[in-house]
């Protein structure tokens, strides 16, 4: 991700206020902001925003400033605490949407509503501006109250039913997958109802469901009941080992596929062994049939060997494999570092640290991130400086209304 | 407001070449039509999309009858809105028609190795001479620099190398991969965000740009929590199933029935008391050893046997409405059955009916994640048949006279039928069901997600 070039990026001048808390609303808010739009973010007075606390963090930091998660999710923000629920902010907010031309929020349904915000009054005050609303469940239907958590949503989303064995409980993902995915939604979407506001004037509310988002990766199965009635189940407890499941090497797992660019007798090669030409090997059902013998045969062709050697030895002869790798490997992967994945960012909280960086290269307009995240209501006087139509007497107000979390210098 | 009051979708009048196979890219060319977009879908002669048959699947009541390779359930929801030129890009005749669709296109997508749009002389830094506002996504493995560009990839194995495996799977065992593709999922909507970044970069400037959409990358973004362990010096995360790290109880439980499972979150004290209340255990809200998060993290084990004694006997889906009106995050794991029926979808109106020709008819087909409050994001129409487009296309969209098309049709370049389709398999069910990767199959399904066969909802 560039850290100097010259060139605007491809949302600069796209004005976005961030009402988000968490992850999934602030890393939406972040991508836009990684693509160039000036973010503004709104943080609760006193804690700030639920994010500053979630692990991992820096525990020698000031408290509200220890998350490096955090740091993540908001770089290329700034900051402002003003108290969404008390009625004497309402024309500062008026006047922040106004000025805006995206904004998202994460409040349970009818939240905003209740303080005098909801996205019908928003969109009064600002007809061409775009609201996204990211929830559990979504704005509507019987379950729009209902809580969650990644858990509960790769459960009601159907991931669950089709992963893990058969004679085991369903298994989830790791770590907090739902939400990022949630937020790479409705961040494109948000993009999507801009440009068409652009165009017609007409501004609108997107009403996001994280729940839905996980749904959506079900289209590769919902067809097998639409079509046939068939409901999928787990994996087999037996079953062809060239389906990606990780196998133990000596050092590491590793995955193999079938299919790809070179044929299956590759393997041969790849181990040297003469075996992998054989009938019960080449074909997937002969392997199915023969799963024990061909797994038994892997282990030895591995025990010797590390995953990571054999995976790019294998690769190079255009076999599909993969590594099972973790944060250790990623953060010196020689091909993530040549493509200039990473980004180093300094943070007076925590110092220098590396963070996973650009998703996507675009060629004209880079992802970039400007500015480390911010520091609680650190931006408070040059945000409201920038409200031309606002009435600065409000301003003294909201001051005593927003005391810092943590301060630093 | 009325539907004709609706304000316009944001891609209306904009043009789509999808020259991609498979899932990422295709689900993108799919959202984007959803959007408002004209969408192409420039297939192969002699190599099918893996989706219209072949591995993928699955065709109705399980055949896949005649021309399979129009009938496949997968490439239905993938490739709903748009429509199929099929175009021998081998030829340069064919290289031309692309060509000149680019000159009249906003959007071009496609997932080829690195080397071969190079080797058709249809990479970027070409095809944006013909069109200098042309955005162009290219979507591969690991993205086209770098030492691994080359290395061939599918979402299975790269879900392992992007990381999220070794964080995935039961406490104690070997890394896991979960669900189907997700690599692909992840790619999907990253490029999409790039898109929509570039659409509105080019209607500030008019000009256009190139997408290097490397999907390794955008996994290894998605877990930014154990890259800042590592460097703050703690321990790697361990695997540990279902459960989390801080939060207890937040696990599946198995409930009543033959394959019924419950997941349950209680993320802080307050929650915990509510939760024994319900279980007939109201001493426990003040017992010192499980009254608080930090110590009921070191009693997990307990505390996992006493949900799940209480869950065990008790219906997953009535049990979760109880814990959510008493404010715990709880739901049942819900099959895709369940998911078609879900009271709460079909109210949002998740799964859109598409009406298909004959033989397949009304089918419900995953639509969008949200909805519009001024705009009609909708399923356009189904997925095309194979070809389906050909003639119109090049006489309407580029003018070609009759002669000249006949002459292509002649030529192999353009074709209405696949040169090697391969078998469209049907899914061995025994075996499936002997196995349990298929847990039933009901032949009432048609009445029981209220179609009949006219096709209409009842």
């Amino acid at each position: 991700m560039g850290a100097s070039q010259p060139v605007q990026g491809a949302l600069h001048g796209v004005r976005v206020l961030d009402l988000g808390h968490g992850i999934a609303g602030p890393f939406a808010a972040r991508l836009l902001g990684d693509f160039g739009a000036d973010v503004v973010k709104v943080e609760k007075p006193g804690s700030g925003d639920f994010g500053r606390y979630l692990a991992p963090l820096k525990e020698d930091a000031p408290v509200g400033e220890q998350s490096l998660l955090f740091q993540y999710l908001n770089w290329n923000k700034r900051s402002i605490a003003i108290d969404l629920r008390a009625p004497e902010n309402l024309a500062l907010l008026r006047s922040m949407v106004a000025h805006s031309d995206i904004v998202i929020e994460s409040f349970r349904p009818g939240t905003l509503e209740r303080w005098g915000l909801g996205p019908e009054r928003m969109l009064e005050w600002n007809p061409r501006v775009v609201v996204t609303s990211l929830s559990n469940f979504g704005q509507t239907g019987p379950y729009a109250d209902y809580r969650a958590s990644d858990l509960v949503f790769q459960a009601m989303s159907g991931i669950m039913q089709i992963s893990g064995r058969v004679d085991r409980e369903p298994i989830k993902h790791g770590l907090q997958q739902s939400l990022y995915c949630a937020g790479l939604n409705a961040a494109y979407v948000s993009m999507a109802m801009y440009l068409a506001a652009q165009s017609d004037g007409v501004g609108e509310h997107i009403d996001m469901s994280i729940h839905e988002c996980l749904a959506s990766e079900m289209v590769l199965n919902l067809p097998y009941y639409a079509f046939m009635g068939a409901v999928q189940g787990r994996r087999a407890v037996v079953q062809d080992p060239f389906l990606g499941e990780p196998i133990p090497t000596r050092k590491g797992y590793l995955a193999m596929q079938s299919g790809g660019g070179a044929p299956f007798e590759t393997y041969a090669e790849l181990f040297g062994r003469e075996e992998f030409r054989a009938p019960e090997f080449l074909v997937a059902a002969e392997r199915e049939r023969h799963a024990d013998q061909v797994r038994a045969l892997l282990l030895e062709c591995l025990a010797g060997r590390d995953a990571k050697e054999v995976f790019l030895d294998g690769a190079q002869r255009r076999l599909l494999l993969g590594v099972v790798q973790g944060a250790a490997e990623l953060l010196e992967c020689e091909h993530l570092r040549a493509r200039e994945f990473f980004i180093e960012l300094d943070h007076p909280a925590s110092g220098r640290l590396t963070f996973p960086g650009e998703l996507a290269k675009l060629s004209r307009t880079p992802m970039r991130v400007q500015r480390r995240a911010p520091l609680f209501d650190e931006h408070r006087e040059e945000i409201l400086a920038q409200l031309p139509d606002l009435d600065h007497s409000h301003a003294p107000s909201m001051r005593a209304a927003s005391t810092s979390a943590g301060s630093l210098p | 407001m009325s539907h004709q009051d609706k304000a316009g979708l944001p891609l209306a009048g904009m043009r789509v070449l999808d020259l991609s196979y498979v899932f990422a890219v295709p689900y993108m060319g799919g959202l984007l039509s959803d959007l408002g977009a004209e969408v192409i879908k420039i297939e192969a002669p002699h190599r099918l999309d893996q989706t219209r048959g072949r591995a993928f699947g699955p065709y109705i009541d399980n055949d896949p009858g005649e021309k399979g390779w129009n009938r496949s359930g997968i490439f239905q929801v993938l490739n709903r809105g748009k429509q199929s030129l099929v175009l021998d890009l081998g030829q340069e005749a064919g290289r031309e028609v692309l060509r000149e669709l680019v000159a009249k296109s906003d959007i071009v997508l496609e997932n080829f190795t690195p080397r071969v749009m190079r080797k058709w002389n249809c990479h970027y830094e070409e095809l944006c001479k013909v069109n200098p506002a042309l955005i162009m996504l290219s979507n591969t493995g690991y993205g086209g620099t770098g030492p691994w560009s080359a290395f061939p990839s599918q979402g299975t194995t790269l879900e392992a190398t992007m990381g999220i495996t070794q964080y995935s799977g039961y406490r104690g065992d070997k890394p896991w991969k979960v669900g189907q593709s997700y690599p692909d999922f992840l790619a999907c909507w990253t490029g999409l965000n790039a898109l929509f970044a570039a659409l509105v970069a080019c209607r500030e400037s008019g000009k256009g740009q190139h997408i290097d959409l490397g999907m390794y990358q955008v996994g290894a973004a998605l877990i930014p929590e154990p890259m800042l362990m590592h460097q703050l010096g703690q321990p790697e995360p361990e695997r540990i199933g279902n459960e989390h790290p801080e939060h207890v109880p937040d696990n599946l439980y198995r409930a009543s029935g033959v394959d019924n499972w419950l997941a349950l979150s209680v993320t802080d004290d307050a929650q915990w008391a509510s939760l024994v209340r319900l279980m007939g255990r109201p001493e426990l809200v003040e017992d010192a050893r499980f009254a608080h998060e930090s110590a009921r993290r070191e009693r997990r084990d307990a505390i996992n046997a006493m949900v799940a004694e209480w869950v065990r006997e008790q219906d997953a889906q009535t049990l979760a409405t109880l814990l959510q009106t008493h404010g715990i995050a709880a739901g049942p794991v819900l099959n895709s059955r369940d998911l078609l029926l879900d009271p709460h979808l079909r109210q949002r109106g998740f799964h859109e009916l598409v009406a298909h020709p004959a033989p397949i008819g009304v089918r419900p087909l995953v639509g969008r994640p949200y909805r519009l409050r001024n705009r009609d994001a909708h399923i356009k129409k189904p997925a095309p048949g194979f070809g389906a487009d050909n003639q119109r296309i090049l006489a309407d969209t580029l003018g070609y006279t009759r002669e000249r098309i006949d002459a292509l049709q002649s030529e192999g370049v353009i074709r209405d039928e696949p040169l090697n389709p391969g078998r469209c398999g049907s899914l061995d069910l025994e075996t499936a069901l002997r196995l349990g990767t298929i847990v039933a199959v009901d032949p009432d399904y048609y009445s029981k997600l209220g179609l009949d066969p006219q096709g209409e909802r009842k």
